[in-house]
């Protein structure tokens, strides 16, 4: 064998594999997504059941500043132009009333956690495939294999991650990224996320891509979602947010 | 001729000792499903539920649920006010009904906790009921002394 038809030969296999690993890639995207989370911020109240429900069922530190889940105060003031995002302990302890009903324009309270978007940013920036998609389209950390080195929390355009503390509660968590799973261990047994459970107003809702009632929420309201010029797109719909809200 | 050889083996022996690396470093299931491991989502998976459903406390709390079925809150699930309560679930007799985070016994007092949900603010939607400050003053501000929270109209 000469040195052309090594090259060749070599080549040859190497496109080979190549091609076949790119028509592998392409079956696992083109699978079902499976579920759906609608938040009607006309219906938020503020009272910060979702955030506790949340904390106690996924173990989350109750110290402030760790939320899977957590909801904002939007407030347009009269003749003032910007507008006022506030949200004391994630809304843990509901929401003190620091506005009077006059000087109020308009105001509602925004319920956010992680989007599970169908392309996620966290996904990419990974080192060592910790953090992953489900074939059902569920992002997810891999507590055992993260090594805890933040680009993820970093690459949130939502902020919906955070590293878990040394001293959380679930000691094979500690020192690494944790975020929303969509309460996967209660998903995938059929019952509904702890939020949504939790939710008195109903301003939560998830099913399963299939669900009649969530395409029917979908098809007669107008929806949108966080952050649309990101690219991500999100899998978390909002009924009733203006394009302020980010 | 035989440095053919020597170059031969040394790189069957490099290729040898990348597998033999790679099969040691690399978890299993890494790759099944993608560029993660496969095990970790029934790991996710196998976690342990908390917030409990409707019907578990029904089996007992009859009464309650006839007011609640039928009540402005019927669309609540009773773990939204009550908490978790998996424990008193398993063992009723020994575990009391109180749970220190979803419940009125995570706020200062019963009035506090129906505020929770129920205190004017102008951020709320205006179909939502909520109370002005005058309401019930003379009352001591305890509002189950004329609401039973599970059928709230009076």
């Amino acid at each position: 064998m000469n040195r052309r038809k090594f090259l060749i030969a070599s080549s040859a296999i190497a496109s080979g594999i190549i091609g076949f690993r790119l028509a592998r890639g392409e079956e696992a995207e083109g699978r079902a997504t499976g579920y759906i989370f609608v938040v009607d911020v006309r219906k938020c109240i503020g009272c910060g059941r979702c955030v506790r429900a949340c904390k106690i069922e996924n173990e989350v530190p109750l110290k402030p500043y760790y939320f899977r889940t957590w909801v904002e105060r939007y407030v347009w003031l009269k003749g003032e132009k910007d507008l006022k995002v506030d949200s004391p302990n994630g809304g843990f302890d509901g929401f003190p009333n620091i506005y009077s009903e006059d000087e109020v324009a308009k105001s509602y309270f925004v319920p956010k956690l992680c989007n599970h978007c169908e392309d996620p940013p966290c996904v990419q920036v990974c080192p060592v495939g910790a953090t992953y998609r489900t074939p059902d389209g569920v992002v997810l950390v891999d507590e055992k294999y993260c090594i805890g080195c933040r680009y993820c929390i970093q690459a949130c355009p939502y902020g919906a991650r955070y590293l878990y503390p040394r001293d959380g509660p679930r000691e094979s968590r500690r020192n690494t990224a944790d975020k929303c799973t969509w309460c996967y261990h209660r998903i995938t047994k059929g019952y509904k996320p702890a939020c949504v459970m939790a939710c008195p107003t109903g301003a939560r809702m998830f099913g399963r891509e299939d669900d009649e009632r969530i395409l029917r929420v979908l098809e007669e309201n107008s929806v949108s979602v966080l952050k649309p010029e990101q690219g991500t797109k999100p899998r978390v719909f909002y009924i009733g947010i203006d394009s302020e809200v980010r | 001729m035989k440095v053919t050889t020597r170059v031969v083996l040394l790189y069957i022996l490099g290729l040898a000792v990348f597998f033999i690396a790679r099969s040691v470093f690399v978890p299993d299931t890494f790759g099944e499903l993608g560029h993660y491991r496969a095990a970790s989502i029934g790991e996710i998976e196998s976690l342990k539920t908390k917030v409990g459903e409707n019907y578990e406390c029904f089996n007992c709390h009859v009464n309650e649920y006839v007011d609640w079925s039928v009540g402005e809150h019927r669309r609540i699930a009773c773990t939204s006010c009550h908490g978790l309560l998996k424990a008193h679930v398993a063992d009723p007799k020994n575990h009391s009904a109180k749970d220190e985070f979803l419940s009125p016994y995570a706020y200062p007092t019963m009035t506090d906790f129906c505020l929770s949900c129920h205190a004017t603010s102008p951020s709320k939607p205006e179909s939502f009921p909520q109370i002005s400050v005058e309401h019930g003053r003379e009352e001591m501000w305890n509002c189950t002394r004329c609401h039973n929270p599970h059928n709230p109209v009076v």
